[in-house]
């Protein structure tokens, strides 16, 4: 069973220009994308700054408003909303379902309250007796591994790591059926985030959440996705099973990510990457296959005809003209 | 895996358990600048607060043969031992400029009191007495204690100054509490709605701050009637001075709203499902409170400048009110001033508040908001 | 003369340097004794998490530090061992003696460039100025000199870009420039801080890339401030890994990743995520998260986080330091006894 279907979502933002405030042109943030979540998997979105990851995120939630498309959410076994077409208002019964971990552990907590509070605070406002509130904080504390102590205080007292942990508690609350995760370690020292990768493993495996883990870090990803969705100028490149991914890409531009990544091994050093320049401007993104100008395999086929996203063996999508006649090269451990 | 480190020591927890508030204290703390700004303020509320109990003689008695008397000094020690008094005063007419020079006659001692009996008033608007905290006994019209010399009409300067105090930091107060509640209310309607509403709201707010002040309170100063009592004024003066000075806290108050908005924690609130009224008074308001506070401590000295320049240039209070600006209007007239100089004495008070304020303020800012 | 330097001679030596931020709170001391050299030609990578004091060495030997940071101990020397070797602590941080040591000799590439541009300033102005700090080409020569060095850091189309204002640029070409910034005043010794960390992956791969070609050309000795050890594994010569602002080990970058002496290294390269892992892969942690500099633990200040960890010694007594420009491990184990 799937708890989200997003079909061809698409965020536009319009460009304004002049007295008349008569539009221009427009930003494509997000330009048609299409994935599912199946129960209890972990779905990485990644791509580089300006892909649209987090505008995805961001519509999936509701903190924005898409343009168009639809993001049908599972409620309960055969029954699901479309949370594109529902208004604000109806939403907030349906917030608890979901829940945000933020990327930022200093910006996420509020200041001025306990983080007892903090924690209880979506079962406060969903209506859940404070005496049931007090036994959920304490459990959910346990859970991420915080002493019960930190109830009755405030979040100044906390390392960034343990910042983290009180915002991933806040979010497992209400037992949410989604959970988005905004860059949950990007902000972290590496002993920390280490800490906080194996605790989403953890949970992953003790409550069996559905995740949508958006990051940057392919190294990240590798670790704690079932499958990775690749974003390249508002659109979704290439969609695989996390291992088969590393191991074989099928589209040119995760192939130039992974070679990107530099390794923690002196020994594998020099592997080239083959793509150059730089990331399209989503504004005014290239004709045909956005990636074509740094693509080194890019045809004549590739500047004219925009590529769709299209099976090329069970479970893997690949919106690339050459899918099916080049090589490419992944890492292997 | 490991649990979080188990914080210990006592305190640690003191600070652990530290509310927000009692943080911004113990920074403010250390800030000592603003700490005697503190307290300096302090006294001076309570001086207004006490001001007829405080001054020596009727601010507005005058009397013509006392005119210009030089600043005198209390003599604390005489051939017998402490024994405080001031000199009575000699008045000799100069040869060429046919002014009365006072000069004091050390063989008249007048011997200075505490706790004497003067001019009758109300002590804190409730209980009518005339006592003050000193005095002369045994003085003859036209004698007393005068600390900053008198006026031209034979007014007590340093009784004068202290009554103007109340005059001076309450306009101030009143001032920024209404600026406070115009721009917290427009502020954050126009920071929370968005849209027109705060295309409107600001409109108004560069307009009010594109216009010249000066001929703005000009104008408006020149319409109030002159039948009004001296109290009439005193509002309307607040009023004028508070429409403008609400722009500013206004604006404070917006962009705070507009960056909380975008703030981590108030977006987790939302999506938590709470409502707007518990987003807004739960996570927003709390947090900026002691950014409201911190401006307005900026805005009061505005305010009491304002009401100086004002009544300096003979727009705001009028006599017989007494405030800092007009002990200052006195002290207009160059040829007054060169035979007068301690007339400007009034502008001592004017700067003192009004560094006190900005460095209380920059020290509530900091206090608040040690990253910002 | 610098042309006839050879490879490997070291261009700065930095001996004990101990650092000292005065707060209210008392005194943090952010650097304890660190010692190393930086080679003509080589890469020493710097890493460590927040608080090791990675940065403040870099802006110790640049004389930037801010207030209310304090050199109390130690030295910094430029071409040790030759006559014309010059103690930078020893000079007054505005003379200008240190400004024109300060790009002219050592440069310095910030993590986001933007803060070392300034927005009000084409591109070309700001180098020309730099340029012409630390020569006396004329305004035309210097002007033909940014664009060259816009080409250098392959910036497309130099000419143009000359004039183009910082925002005008992505993220990606601002690096750049920062690198050509920095290039200016053709300086034998690069510091670059964290360089790559507000970069996307591709276009850190670009920058790095660029960094050890320049490197090559040029013979400079790289000192480079990292917290990735991706980076360090892609770049480096030699390694220090600093915790609490002393190295606790030296090391070349091979050695370092194939057998790590100090259990902190051992715990961080168990620790890092890679790209390599297996699915579900869980990794090894450290307990606990990197103490505050002002609450440094007394004796070995990661004891307390110390899976290896020797009772009545390593909380007793500060391991003794790495002598420099040897491999090793500040840490009792090494030491018999």
């Amino acid at each position: 069973m799937n708890i989200l279907d997003v079909v061809d979502l698409k965020k536009h933002y319009p460009i304004h220009a002049g007295l008349l405030r008569r539009e221009i042109g427009r930003v494509r943030a997000v330009d048609g994308v299409s994935f599912h979540i199946a129960k209890g998997e972990t779905l990485a979105l990644v791509g580089e700054s300006g892909c649209g990851k987090t505008t995805v995120s961001r519509c999936i939630l509701r903190a924005l408003a898409p343009t168009s498309g639809s993001m049908h959410f599972s409620l309960a076994e055969g029954q699901s909303v479309d949370l594109a077409a529902l208004p604000k208002r109806a939403l907030r019964p349906l917030r608890r379902h979901m829940q945000m971990i933020f990327q930022d552990p200093y910006s996420s907590l509020n200041p001025r309250m306990m983080v007892g509070d903090i924690i209880a605070e979506p079962l406060k406002v969903n209506g859940v007796p404070a005496a049931e509130r007090n036994a959920r904080v304490l459990e959910l504390l346990e859970l991420v591994q915080m002493p019960a102590s930190a109830r009755s205080r405030f979040p100044h007292a906390f390392s960034g790591g343990q910042r983290q942990r009180i915002g991933i508690a806040r979010a497992l609350a209400l037992n949410p059926r989604l959970i988005v995760a905004d860059e949950p370690v990007s902000a972290l020292d590496v002993s920390v985030q280490a800490q906080i990768i194996n605790l989403l493993l953890d949970l992953q495996d003790r409550l069996g959440l559905s995740m949508l883990f958006v990051a940057h870090d392919l190294s990240v990803v590798r670790h704690v996705s079932d499958r990775v969705a690749v974003m390249y100028v508002g659109r979704i490149v290439e969609i695989a099973p996390t291992d088969a991914l590393y191991r074989s890409p099928r589209h040119p531009y995760t192939e130039t990510l992974l070679a990107a990544v530099p390794a923690p091994d002196p020994t594998l050093r020099g592997r080239r990457m083959k793509a150059t320049g730089e990331v399209a401007d989503p504004s005014r993104p290239p004709p045909g296959c956005a990636f074509h100008p740094r693509c080194p395999y890019a045809v004549e086929r590739c500047r004219v005809e925009r590529p769709e996203l299209t099976e090329i063996a069970p479970g893997r999508f690949t919106s690339c003209h050459r899918a099916g006649e080049i090589e490419l090269a992944g890492v292997t451990g | 895996m490991t649990a979080a480190d188990p914080l210990a020591s006592a305190g640690q927890d003191r600070w652990a358990e530290a509310t927000q508030l009692r943080l911004t204290w113990w920074r403010f703390r250390r800030h000592r600048l603003a700490v005697i700004s503190l307290v300096i303020i302090a006294l001076f509320y309570l001086i207004a607060a006490f001001a007829d109990f405080l001054s020596i003689n009727d601010p507005h008695a005058t009397d013509a043969r006392r005119s210009f008397i030089p600043p005198q000094a209390i003599h604390f020690f005489d051939e017998n031992g402490f024994n405080p008094h001031v000199y009575g005063l000699r008045g000799v007419r100069d040869r060429q400029t046919f002014q009365l020079v006072y000069t004091p006659d050390p063989n008249r001692k007048l011997p200075v009191q505490l706790f004497t009996r003067g001019y009758t008033y109300n002590l804190l608007g409730l209980i009518e007495t005339d006592i003050h905290l000193i005095g002369v006994t045994g003085a003859q019209r036209g004698e007393g204690i005068f600390l900053l010399g008198t006026d031209q009409l034979g007014r007590d300067l340093f009784s004068r100054m202290i009554v103007a105090t109340r005059v001076s930091l309450f306009i101030g107060l009143a001032g920024v509490t209404l600026s406070l509640v115009l721009g917290v209310l427009l502020g954050g309607i126009s920071g929370l709605y968005g849209g027109w509403v705060d295309t409107v709201i600001q409109r108004v707010i560069e307009v009010l701050r594109s216009i010249p002040t000066i001929p703005l309170w000009m104008g408006l100063a020149a319409a109030l009637p002159n039948s009004w009592s001296t109290l009439q004024v005193y509002f309307a003066i607040t009023i004028i001075i508070s429409l403008i000075g609400w722009t500013d806290l206004a604006r404070v108050v917006r962009g705070r709203f507009l960056a909380l908005r975008e703030e981590d924690f108030v977006v987790a609130a939302e999506l938590a499902g709470a409502s707007q009224g518990r987003i807004i008074f739960r996570h927003m308001l709390p947090s900026f409170m002691s950014h409201v506070i911190a401006a307005v401590s900026l805005a009061l000295p505005a305010m009491i400048v304002s009401e100086t320049a004002l009544s300096f240039l003979g727009l705001g209070l009028r006599p017989p009110a007494v405030s800092w600006g007009i002990l200052l209007q006195d002290a207009q007239n160059i040829q007054v001033l060169s035979g007068a100089p301690w007339l400007l004495s009034a502008a001592v008070p004017v700067i003192l508040v009004i560094l006190a304020f900005n460095f209380l303020g920059d020290g509530l800012r900091d206090a608040a908001d040690p990253y910002g | 003369m610098r042309l006839t330097l050879m490879a490997d001679q070291i261009a700065l030596a930095v001996r004990d340097l101990a650092v000292h931020f005065e707060m209210e709170q008392g005194v943090v001391r952010a650097l304890e004794g660190v010692s190393f050299d930086l080679r003509a030609g080589r890469t020493l990578g710097i890493v460590g998490e927040s608080g090791c004091g990675k940065s403040v060495t870099a802006r110790s030997i640049l004389r930037i530090l801010d207030r209310p940071g304090r050199v109390v101990g130690g030295s910094i020397v430029l071409d040790p061992g030759s006559s014309g070797s010059t103690d930078v602590l020893a000079l007054d941080s505005n003379a200008e003696r240190m400004r024109a040591i300060r790009g002219g000799r050592i440069g310095l590439i910030f993590q986001e460039p933007m803060t070392a541009l300034s927005v009000h300033y084409t591109v070309g102005n700001q180098i020309i100025e730099a340029v012409r700090q630390h020569s006396d080409l004329s305004k035309q020569a210097a002007r033909d000199r940014a664009i060259e060095l816009l080409r250098e850091v392959g910036i497309p189309r130099p000419e143009l870009r000359v004039d183009a204002y910082p925002f005008q640029l992505s993220g990606g070409l601002r690096q750049r420039v920062g690198i050509a910034m920095a290039l200016a005043g053709d300086p034998d010794i690069l510091i670059a801080d964290e360089p790559t960390t507000a970069l996307d992956v591709t276009t850190q791969a670009q920058v790095l890339d660029l960094l050890r070609r320049l490197q090559a050309e040029k013979g400079i000795a790289l000192m480079l401030i990292t917290h990735d050890m991706g980076v360090i594994a892609e770049m480096c010569d030699d390694v220090a890994v600093m915790y609490l602002g002393r190295i606790v080990e030296y090391a070349p970058v091979e050695t370092l990743f194939a057998a790590p002496r100090h259990p902190y290294t051992r715990a961080l390269l168990r620790a890092v995520p890679t790209i390599l892992a297996k699915p579900r892969q869980r990794l090894a942690t450290i307990g606990g998260a990197v103490p505050h500099p002002g609450a440094r633990p007394v004796g070995c200040p990661f004891h307390p986080r110390c899976s290896e960890v020797i009772e009545g010694r390593c909380t007793a007594a500060v391991p003794p330091p790495i002598p420099p420009g040897q491999a090793g491990a500040s840490c009792f184990l090494e030491v018999p006894g």
